[in-house]
């Protein structure tokens, strides 16, 4: 029985041991097998998806910050700076460099003006941010700026980080043309590349910062740091340098591109001229090269100040600006619509020697007012009592009416608003300030267009015979009617407004060849000079006493352009007349008179005659622009 | 006693004495990369490596006879304090694991890795061998108890590691492969039951590691992420103190789970194959001591610690490489943590006191 047990128990201990080595075999293998699958899935890693993971783990670790560009600065024509970008200091404050709070705090309180619901928020920010990060408290003026930088020692924790601000030296007289920043609006998202912007940036908004924005904005850079898993930068990278040959370029630094700078047209000493000229008026003053279309002045007033909006207008100065009756965001110089008055007889006159209607010598008697026949309507000349017989010279020397009533009636709508139509009249002017108005050149086919409803689209004589005097349906911008003086000034080669100054400008041979122009007789065009040398120094011309004493040969025509229209029996009385219903008074001039260098449009609203004040602007700025250019003169403007 | 056998005394058994110290140090090395290059801290992982060391000492110079005698009474012991932890235990990130001792903290459940098979190998050897189905009933409840107990701390990956203990001695007894298999489908048809017993987070980790990029910046963000470590290292690595996973920060866990990714970023595949290699080292010696063993107790421990230290290298590494779900189980010696390191170095002291009792029998 024992040695029965013994036996079973030693059979037992031999297959004990048996299985259990057939178990540790088992075991072994599968810790083999376990092995070779880890090593494996290791060398997958390590070689088969290596390129791939190596990648991950840059971008892991690589964060871009772009960099803007700075913009381009905008020049007059001899260099004086219009738009400049200066560096505004605004405060940040990084709370693991904090040492003392309560100092800051306290510092905060008496040096900065800041309200304590700002602290109390700035405090509440610095508890929530990572502590690394850069909280902006406010941008300092310069006084500040000083007192800061006096103190900076003793606050850690504080700091300056410097911002470029667009400034605007000429903030307001320049606001029209140059324009301002503003914002990134949902718009700007068909125009702009956006991923060429940073958050926040401000693009061009109006005028030519806005028409520009892609040759002022520039490229923008960008900088690679090595971020740790928070987001805190631990490495800035420079541009030469990447992680592995292996990186793709994105993971390079980059230095911005520069935006292109712009030289315009302008003559910032005319521009200012013009605009304190401007000062107690509505209206609009535009000078011009005839020879290149160049743009000296492009003034429109009242203006504001773009540098308001650099800084950031609030909501209500901007609905301010936005609802002042005198329009100041309104650029009437290419959008404001006038009756040209009688600043179109020379043009009118001219059309008429071209067709031959009549000739230097023909005469039409005035005796103060002119009717249709079969029509009881009158129609009156500005001089009652009538100019008599009255020759082409006179005609534009004073300004008589009832010759041009007689003209237009002769002539026949069709051929003069298709002789003046040579001149741009009606059409809109495309120099690169986006559209301007177009006007009205009113012709019975124009009238079809404009009017819906048949009887409305029916051309009466009457009308036919107020466009004589520059009445009814026309209208004429500002810039218009200068381009059109321009191009009369230049003998009918027609100009091509300019407000860019280009590097490889036309020499003035090159302007002359320049097609298409308007075929002239000369002979014609000398008639029509000498009149509108009539004009200003003729005694009786209708600016005489304004240009009796003028030396450099300005020649001219004076413009009343009726803002509402006075009833058959009424007398226009001006002293007991609305202010805003007064007439409109233009001029324009050109000088010399040979060879003209200089033309000046002047239209200021509500100003009575022409002669009363838009001549005298318009000579101010002719004799200013000799005075400079014969070196006589002093520089008005500076780079400041 | 000679000078000689001194030093033997003291070391034990000299390759996985070896390969210890060099897998130690390896740690010490990754874990000063990984941790902000911070001296300060490894003087308390030089500390515990010591502790380690003395037990390691201490352990294998007893007579593996002594050791068995005293199992159930450990097991009886460690599974007290086990029942302890809920009552008077630490939390520590929302889990309930740790006993403080006063001087030292530490986690029954880490012992019960170890005492659970003594325990069992000690019933088997008691038992002679023939166990009957009460038996095997009385194991399994002895198996299932801690295991319990722990997965409601909530640990799951040692209550996993502590009833893996538990089968791998009933794989050595020789429960048949039927029974194995009949063990493996219950456990697959009891799946969806299991499933719903898992607290969410748990249910995330196995999601995520069904598909990491399902959720890329939570629970997937750290497959992800040890993943590119390991990756980017390529053959040779990116150099000691140079892998951006870790230096930026972006490898979670770096020092403990996750710290065998570190090595994979720094060191390299050749890295990486060096630690497995040394592992595979002392795994070799494990199951050639288990092979010599004498006696039921002997051999049944030996192999059930060669294994169990198997497990703690794959699941770790197979978890940091995405073989595997993410289950918290730190990598023996490189991981920062003392416990751990106690437990195997204990674990291993016995297996050296098996191997001597062996050289003891042939004398």
């Amino acid at each position: 029985m024992n040695d029965k047990n013994r036996y079973e128990r030693l059979k037992n201990i031999w297959n004990e041991k048996q299985v259990f080595k057939s178990r540790l075999i088992s075991s072994f293998l599968v810790v083999g097998f376990a092995f070779l699958l880890l090593s494996y899935r290791l060398i997958e890693l390590t070689v088969y998806e290596y390129s791939e993971l190596f990648v991950s783990s840059e971008n892991n670790q690589i964060r871009i910050f772009p960099i803007d560009p700075s913009r381009g600065i905008i020049r007059d024509r001899n260099g004086i700076v219009l738009a400049r970008n200066n560096p505004v200091w605004t405060l940040v404050i990084t709370p693991e460099l904090i040492q003392n709070h309560d100092e800051i705090f306290i510092w905060l309180e008496e040096n900065i003006n800041l309200s304590s619901d700002a602290l109390a928020d700035l405090n509440n920010q610095i508890s929530q941010v990572s502590s690394f990060s850069e909280i902006q408290i406010k941008q300092l003026n310069e006084d500040e700026t000083a007192v800061f930088a006096a103190n900076r020692f003793k606050l850690p924790g504080l700091d300056l980080r410097e911002r470029l601000q667009r400034h605007y030296p000429y903030g307001r007289e320049t606001a029209h043309v140059i324009g301002y920043l503003g914002a990134i609006s949902p718009s700007d998202h068909q125009r702009l590349n956006l991923s060429n912007y940073t958050n926040g940036a401000r693009v061009g908004r109006y005028g030519l910062e806005y028409f520009f924005e892609d040759q002022l904005h520039g490229a923008l850079g960008r900088q690679a740091t090595i971020v740790n898993s928070r987001g805190r930068v631990i490495e800035t990278l420079n541009s030469n340098q990447s992680l592995q040959d292996l990186s793709r370029d994105i993971s390079r630094s980059l230095p911005s591109l520069e935006g292109e700078d712009l030289e315009l047209t302008l003559d910032i000493d005319l521009q200012r001229l013009a605009y304190e000229h401007l000062e107690n008026w509505r209206g609009s003053v535009v000078a011009m090269n005839p020879k290149t279309g160049e743009i000296l002045v492009l003034a429109s007033n009242p203006t504001f100040d773009a540098n308001d909006f650099a800084k950031g207008l609030s909501q209500s100065q901007y609905e301010q600006l936005l609802n002042d009756q005198n329009r100041p965001l309104f650029n009437r110089s290419l959008l404001g619509a006038y009756p040209p008055g009688s600043t179109i007889k020379p043009f009118l006159a001219l059309a008429a020697l071209e067709l031959e209607h009549i000739n230097e010598n023909s005469t039409f008697f005035c005796q103060g007012s002119y009717s249709l026949p079969n029509d009881d309507h009158v129609y009156r000349d500005w001089l009652e009592s009538g100019h008599g017989s009255v020759s082409l010279n006179r005609s534009i020397a004073q300004s008589c009416d009832v010759y041009y009533y007689n003209l237009a009636t002769e002539m026949g709508i069709e051929s003069i608003s298709t002789f003046l139509s040579q001149f741009g009249f009606g059409q809109n002017l495309d120099f690169g300030m986006g559209r301007t108005q177009a006007g009205i050149l009113p012709s019975p086919s124009w009238k079809r267009s404009y009017f819906s409803a048949p009887q409305d689209q029916v051309w009466f004589p009457g009308e036919t015979v107020i466009t004589g005097i520059g009445q009814g349906y026309f209208s004429v911008t500002p810039i218009q009617l200068a381009v059109a003086v321009a191009t009369l000034a230049n003998r009918g080669n027609i100009v091509q407004p300019k407000i860019i100054l280009n590097n490889n400008s036309l020499t003035e041979e090159d302007a002359e060849l320049m097609p298409p122009s308007i075929p002239l007789r000369s002979g014609n065009l000398d008639i029509i000079f000498n009149a509108m040398n009539s004009v200003t120094h003729l005694p009786g011309g209708s600016a005489y006493s304004i240009f009796s004493n003028d030396l450099n040969g300005i020649v001219g025509k004076t413009g009343t352009a009726q803002v509402v229209s006075i009833g058959q029996e009424d007398e226009y009385d001006e002293d007991n007349i609305d202010e805003n219903l007064r007439d409109h008074g233009l001029f324009f001039g050109i000088a010399p008179q040979e060879d003209p260098e200089i033309i000046v449009v002047a239209i200021i609203e509500n100003s009575g005659g022409g002669a009363r004040v838009a001549a005298p602007i318009v000579k101010s700025i002719i004799d200013a622009f000799h005075a400079k250019s014969s070196n006589e003169g002093i520089i008005f403007a500076s780079n400041e | 006693m000679n000078s000689k056998s001194v030093i033997e005394a003291l070391i034990g058994d000299k390759l996985i004495f070896f390969c210890f110290l060099l897998l130690a140090s390896f740690g010490l090395m990754v874990q000063y990369s990984a941790g902000n290059h911070n001296l300060i801290s490894l003087e308390g992982q030089i500390l515990k490596l010591c502790l380690a060391i003395l037990f390691y000492v201490l352990i294998s110079n007893i007579q593996i006879n002594e050791i068995r005698k005293i199992s159930p009474i450990l097991f009886g012991v460690s599974f007290f304090m086990l029942m302890l932890v809920p009552l008077i235990g630490v939390t520590i990130n929302g889990s309930n694991r740790w006993l403080d001792l006063g001087i030292l903290r530490f986690q029954p459940s880490e012992i019960l890795k170890l005492s659970l098979p003594m325990f069992l190998a000690w019933y088997i050897d008691y038992k002679e061998f023939t166990l009957s189905r009460l038996d095997f009933l009385v194991l399994l409840l002895v198996m299932i108890a801690p295991a319990y107990l722990i997965y409601h701390q909530p640990d799951l990956g040692t209550s996993l590691m502590v009833l893996l203990s538990g089968f791998i001695v009933l794989f050595f007894v020789g429960v048949s492969w039927k029974k194995i298999l009949l063990f493996l489908g219950i456990f697959l048809v009891s799946l969806p039951i299991i499933w719903r017993l898992l607290a969410p987070y748990q249910k995330n980790r196995v999601l995520t590691f069904l598909d990491p990029t399902s959720d890329p910046l939570g629970a997937g963000y750290n497959i992800i992420q040890s993943k590119i470590a390991i990756g980017s290292g390529g053959l040779f690595g990116k150099g000691w103190m140079n892998g951006s996973q870790v230096q930026l920060d972006f490898l979670p866990e770096q020092s403990t789970d996750f710290i065998f990714a570190v090595i994979g970023e720094e060191f390299g595949l050749f890295g990486m194959l060096f630690l497995i290699t040394l592992f595979l080292f002392i795994l070799i010696r494990g199951f050639s001591i288990s092979w010599d063993a004498k006696g039921t107790y002997s051999r049944m421990l030996a192999s059930t610690i060669t294994l169990i230290f198997f497990f703690s290298v794959f699941i770790n590494m197979g978890m940091v490489v995405g073989l595997l779900p993410v289950v918290g189980v730190p990598l023996p010696f490189i991981s920062q943590g003392g416990t751990s390191m106690v437990t195997i170095m204990i674990s291993l002291g016995i297996l050296t006191s098996i191997s001597r009792d062996k050289k003891l029998s042939e004398e």
